[in-house]
């Protein structure tokens, strides 16, 4: 006598249901810093997908002694977002950070082949693990 | 010595930011199928800890980001093992982007240059 182990097909994880196709990035220099502003105010508009890191440079026209910069306030930022809402966030990155005065930075916008969504934990979920709640 | 430029096309660069410590990971994972040269660097990301308000003190803001440069046609496979390997299927633990390139440069090695240039 024989037994038969029934056994179920184990899924596969599709990981390209995660994946964004239309979304561009707008990076941009802050030659005064205000990305620790900047952040809170998209993210109050729904944009997670942020980051931002310290960087050494000067604006053109600004002395820098043996190429270094005057200012430790030099920020290098990135976001994504969707391509209808990137006319919106660049211009409002643009009037957040007063683009339009001279040596403050600049920003820039290209399109992406692919990205991800941040999707941030539910602060009621209890089960959520501590290092699934780091920032 | 006459001097030449080899310039790259058909580049993508992916940018991955992660929870710290996961930089090493996902280089490793890189390693394990033949990706060479990827480049991490700390970042400030955002999240959790803004909607925490006060209590977001408590929460780690800083971030790894992890660039590299790969071959357009192998975007599919390394964005993939990427993915896995920083487990961002899972909430808050960070998101990832592919750049198409215009053109990139670098040292070629002679014997890989010789392949391509007649």
């Amino acid at each position: 006598m024989s037994v038969k182990i029934m056994t179920l097909p184990i899924s596969k994880l599709d990981i390209e249901k995660h994946y964004l196709d239309y979304t561009w990035l707008i990076s941009g220099v802050l030659y005064e810093g205000g990305t620790d502003l900047l952040i809170p105010e998209l993210m109050k508009r729904g944009i997670n997908e942020a980051h931002f890191y310290n960087v050494a440079g000067s604006p053109i026209g600004r002395k820098a002694v043996a190429g270094v910069a005057d200012s430790f306030d030099v920020e290098q930022f990135h976001v994504v977002v969707s391509a209808d809402q990137a006319e919106n966030v660049f211009d409002f990155i643009y009037r957040t950070c007063n683009l339009s005065q001279p040596n403050k930075g600049f920003i820039n916008m290209n399109k992406l082949s692919r990205s991800t969504q941040l999707d941030l934990p539910d602060l009621n979920d209890t089960d959520t693990e501590t290092e699934e709640m780091s920032d | 010595m006459k001097r030449s430029f080899t310039t790259l096309t058909e580049a993508t660069l992916i940018t991955a930011v992660v929870q710290s410590g996961y930089g090493e990971i996902i280089t490793d994972a890189l390693l394990e199928v033949g990706i060479q040269g990827s480049t991490i660097h700390a970042a400030m990301g955002v999240g959790i800890r803004e909607r925490l308000g006060a209590l977001g003190v408590a929460v780690d803001a800083e971030r790894e980001v992890v660039t590299v440069m790969v071959s357009s046609d192998e975007v599919d496979r390394i964005f993939e093992r990427i993915f896995l390997a920083a487990k961002l299927d899972v909430p808050g633990m960070g998101f990832m982007y592919a750049t198409p390139l215009l053109q990139a440069a670098t040292y070629v090695p002679p014997s890989i240059l010789s392949k391509y240039v007649g």
